[in-house]
């Protein structure tokens, strides 16, 4: 469905809350995305992407209990719901097969002119 | 302990963020980002910190106002969050933007509401700035006004602000509680004020190029003691206020220097002629200096005191308690400020004021007696710039005006009102679908608020520019000519929000206040037309109608007030009489000299082709006058004398003016220096001296000589048609010779063709006179014109209001019609008439307009009071304005309602059955 199509982005943070399950909230996420993909984002931004994510259904998210740690701030975490899940596994599943077919000499990183 | 600065992110950065999270997400978002901040400041040191944590903040609000998070998806999500009231100023800016696309939505209807907003608040915004440039704050340019005062005298019950120069030396070189003391004045005898510049006239220029300029005369320190700086040159030299020999100096009023000169500064290396004396330019006034009294224009000339024997020959003479043959004179034409010492309050210097008065009365209590009958009482005044009776007068025209404002607005509000509670109709389903959605009343209400609130900063900033392109609209109603107009500043805008708010308050909260008690379950029927909303619209064009019918009838009252001026019978014809007006004095002319121009000008003046009669006098109607305490041997005044106004009137004088004489004779050209002293009195004169008796052949005394009455005038209107009738004598203008000279002409055509020809003939006599034209009539209809001017004001705003009040009545009632259509469909089809539909709209429509009239008939029959002192020849009940007001108002009513009710009339049955 092209409306389950996810942006770049999206899925990177969709992957990103599948890294730091089950503590996956705002700042982790940027920490993660930060760390593995050499992204500054902004706060801003990944809590769009987390609300469209939200909206089409692939994450779910809940407030936690205050805890001393943010000075009683509680932190929303998210989660993949199940759709979520089967959503990375296919887009997993897609990028393999491709990778699969690409010969394996441009892997070496030589593209023919 | 206090915590190091640099381990917290900027205090500023956290309150935005702050307010622009909903409560919801702020918890989540708060910890997120100072998780981070401590996260950054560990890994890349405090100032990249900060600034990250400032670039978050903007992108966060970014996000915000970009949609935010769903809140829909929020709610559905979260198990454990309770419902929350959604309140939060993030949410401000998603309404501000919800409200600018609704209006973007229904341009006309926006308009239509931002016009009426822009008209209230403009007009009030206005009035406020006039209010406090003149009634609040003290007057530009002018150093330690705290430290100003004004001095008045008071004498027997009367008080007044002109002093003689005498008095003004004796305060200045006395005053202990004075730092110093200022006069300034018009010229003696010059003629009224000018509505395009104060003081008297000054001819300017040599050989060809004459004009004529307005000049005050003031004392060399009226500059330095204001502490007000020449725009250009150093200003009047130090010697001007003591020595009488100092070459003469004058001052020019910025206006005047751009309007007669381009601003050209080489004025100050040129001698300026002034009535053929070379003068030197002293200095420019600058730009923004008004003066003291901001109701007064500002002259063209300042002209030192001791400079001003250079233009008028009699001049110094006016300085002086005595004449050159000792008898006592009281000429006052100043007006007098005094600058207290530091640390002196006003109730000190009034003591010490008190304690000079002792002094004065030793002094000169023998010469007051003379003069006055008694000494009179130095007061001082902390207003300095104004007389009290002139802040009296500007403050109530000023409140006045504020008040047809406020009406005008609060009719604006309530039209605006009713419009928006008749398309809240159209939004009920809107708020059914967001209420349903979660949207919590407080919510709504807060949404709709915000909308209104949208609508009136747009409303204000409309007649905030209104207020900034017309300030000149405004002031040219009061009679109070102001030398300039008045641009708004910082407070107006803050009075205009605040007046915004108020306005958005006003409209905005009753309708969204039924429509956030809209139900769910309305959704899934057409909006019913409830009982108590019919009578909530009924109620606010009650309202609107009331403030009308208010409005209308103090316009009605002021309309009857100047038809009341124009049929006041003056007393004097004022139809074709040019007025020609010379200060021969000013000109050069010595006393025999005067008596010769005038005698040979009222030779030449009948002469010309088109004039049937021509006279000469001192005094013209309206323009200042004379007065005297006259004294008669044998009466109630023998002591104690009568004062009273009096003027100098040549031979014909009677006859040309249009005054009837009643018994005795008028002025000849016998009457001159040397033959028996006579006078012609008025009725009232003589009734009030002689009360019973014939007064011809009897003795008045007046400066001390004898002088019998000859004739009879009858009483005229003399210094403002809504006088009282006066008292008031004449003497002959050939016996009692004075430099100015106003020649009458009766004209046979026009006035304004007569004007050359007339003055080519005085120039005929001396071709270098500054000769001033005016017309009788125009001096008497500038004496209607500021009723006028109130009278077309007010009549505007009431049919603005009125306007506004059938708009408002004809919306409630198709609004109402088309909520009836099925009902109406129903007895249509069980056979009720057309006939019977309409005369029940009629009667709704009638019904309303007739309780707002009734509650506006109140308020104005409360208010009658407040405007009766505006009012002329008519009471404040007047009952031909309070029928034809009411009368008017219903049958506009009866139209507004009409075309709803043949709409009504028209309705099919079977459509409007079919219609749900």
């Amino acid at each position: 469905m092209s409306e389950n199509r996810l942006r770049e982005f999206e899925e990177l943070v969709l992957l990103s809350v599948l890294i730091s399950s089950p503590q996956a909230y705002g700042a982790a996420l940027q920490q993660i995305l930060a760390e593995e993909a050499g992204r500054e984002v902004s706060l801003g931004a990944i809590y769009t992407a987390l609300d469209r994510l939200g909206r089409k259904g692939l994450v779910t998210s809940k407030l936690g209990d205050p805890t001393p740690v943010r000075g009683g701030r509680r932190k929303r975490h998210y989660e993949l719901s199940r759709e979520g899940f089967e959503h990375v596994r296919e887009a997993r599943r897609i990028r393999e097969r491709m990778w699969g077919k690409v010969a394996p000499d441009l892997l070496d990183g030589e593209v023919a002119p | 302990m206090k915590k190091d600065p640099s381990t917290q992110p900027s205090r500023l950065a956290v309150s935005i963020l702050r307010r622009i999270c909903t409560p919801e997400s702020r918890d989540e978002v708060e910890g997120d980002l100072l998780e981070g901040y401590a996260e950054w400041r560990s890994s890349r040191g405090d100032s990249y910190a900060r600034r990250r944590f400032w670039r978050e903040v903007f992108l966060l609000s970014v996000w915000r106002i970009r949609g935010g998070r769903n809140q829909a998806q929020a709610q559905h999500h979260d198990t454990h969050q309770k419902a929350q009231e959604n309140r939060g100023s993030g949410v401000l800016l998603q309404d501000v933007r919800y409200g600018l696309r609704r209006l973007a939505k229904n341009p006309m209807s926006s308009a239509v509401a931002v016009f009426l907003l822009a008209i209230g608040i403009g007009g009030n915004a206005t009035v406020f700035t006039v209010v406090d440039k003149t009634l609040m704050e003290p007057p530009p340019l002018i150093q330690a006004p705290q430290d100003l005062v004004g001095l008045d005298w008071a004498l027997r019950g009367g008080s007044g602000v002109v002093f003689g120069y005498y008095d003004y030396e004796f305060y200045r070189d006395h005053g202990e509680a004075f730092s110093d003391v200022l006069a300034y004045g018009g010229f003696p005898g010059s003629q009224g004020r000018r509505t395009d510049g104060g003081g008297g006239e000054v001819v300017v220029g040599q050989g060809e190029a004459l004009e004529q300029a307005g000049a005050w005369v003031v004392s060399g320190n009226y500059f330095k003691l204001l502490g007000v700086a020449m725009g250009l040159g150093a200003g009047f030299s130090p010697g001007i206020q003591e020595e009488e020999e100092t070459s003469p100096e004058v001052v020019l009023s910025h206006g005047y220097w751009a309007r007669s000169f381009g601003m050209d500064p080489s004025v100050l290396d040129r001698p300026l002629f002034l009535n053929g004396v070379a003068f030197r330019v002293a200095g420019i006034t600058p730009r923004g200096f008004r003066g003291m009294n901001p109701g007064e224009p500002l002259p063209d000339l300042f002209v030192p005191i001791l400079s001003a024997h250079a233009i008028s020959l009699g001049f110094n003479q006016q300085l002086r308690r005595f004449q050159d043959d000792g008898s006592p004179s009281a000429s006052r034409f100043l007006r007098l400020v005094a600058r207290l010492e530091p640390g002196v309050d006003l109730v000190t210097a009034q003591a010490g004021a008190e304690v000079l008065q002792g002094r004065w009365e030793d002094e000169f209590s023998s010469w007051a007696e003379t003069v006055y009958g008694e000494p009179y009482q130095v007061r001082l005044r902390s207003d300095f710039s104004m007389a009290p009776f002139e802040s009296r007068l500007l403050r109530r025209q000023l409140y006045f005006l504020w008040f047809v404002m406020g009406a005008v607005f609060l009719i604006g509000c309530t039209n605006l009102a009713i419009l928006l509670l008749a398309t809240a109709s159209g939004r009920v389903r809107e708020m059914g679908i967001r209420a349903s959605l979660g949207a919590g009343r407080r919510r709504l209400l807060s949404q709709l608020v915000t909308e209104s609130l949208v609508l009136a900063a747009l409303g204000g900033s409309a007649g905030l520019g209104l207020a900034y392109l017309a300030p000149g609209a405004i002031t040219a109603v009061l009679s109070m000519s102001f030398g300039t107009s008045f641009t708004p500043d910082g407070s107006v805008v803050v009075f205009a929000i605040l007046l915004s708010t108020l306005a958005a308050v006003l409209f905005g909260t009753t309708p969204a206040w039924t429509l956030s008690k809209v139900d769910v379950t309305t959704l899934l029927q057409r909006p019913g037309h409830g009982r108590t909303k019919a009578r909530f619209r009924g109620g606010l064009v009650v309202t609107q109608t009331a403030l009308s019918i208010l409005l209308l009838i103090g316009g009605g009252l002021l309309a009857r007030s100047v038809q009341a001026l124009q049929r006041v019978d003056l007393g004097f014809d004022p139809d074709r009489r040019l007025i020609m007006s010379v200060q021969l004095e000013n000109n050069g002319y010595s006393e025999a000299q005067g008596q010769a121009f005038v005698l040979a000008a009222l030779d030449r003046l009948v002469d010309v082709p088109g004039v049937r009669s021509a006279s000469t006098c001192n005094r013209i109607p309206f323009l200042g006058s004379n007065t005297w305490s006259f004294t008669a041997p044998g009466t109630d005044f023998a002591e104690a004398g009568m004062r009273t106004r009096f003027n100098l009137a040549g031979p014909g004088y009677f006859e040309t003016m249009g005054i009837p004489i009643l018994a005795g004779r008028a002025f000849t050209r016998d009457d001159l220096p040397g033959s028996p002293m006579v006078a012609v009195v008025n009725e009232v004169f003589a009734e009030r001296m002689w009360p019973g008796e014939s007064p011809l052949g009897k003795i008045l005394d007046f400066v001390d000589q004898e002088v019998r009455v000859v004739g009879i005038a009858e009483t005229a209107v003399y210094n403002s048609v809504t006088e009282a009738p006066q008292s008031h004598a004449y003497f002959p203008s050939l016996q009692l010779y004075q430099g100015r000279q106003n020649f009458i002409v009766f004209t046979e055509p026009s006035t304004s063709a007569m004007v050359d020809p007339v003055d080519k003939a005085l120039r005929g006599l001396d071709a270098n006179l500054g000769i001033a034209p005016m017309t009788l009539e125009g001096l008497a209809d500038q004496q209607v014109a500021s009723y006028r001017i109130w009278a077309a004001l007010i009549s505007v705003f009431a049919g603005i209001a009125l306007i506004l009040a059938l708009v408002g009545l004809y919306g409630v009632q198709s609004y109402l019609v088309s909520g009836r259509t099925k009902e109406i469909g129903i007895r249509m089809a069980l056979g009720a008439e057309g006939g019977t539909v309409v005369r029940g709209v009629v009667k709704s429509g009638l019904l309303m307009g007739g309780l707002g009239s009734l509650v506006g008939v109140g308020a104005a029959l409360a208010l009658g009071n407040l405007i009766r002192g505006a009012l002329f020849g008519v009471a404040p009940n007047d009952p031909v304005v309070f029928i034809a007001v009411p009368a008017l108002l219903l049958t506009a009513c009866l139209v507004a309602s009409l075309v709803p009710a043949m709409r009504a009339s028209h309705v099919k049955p079977v459509e409007a059955l079919a219609g749900d």
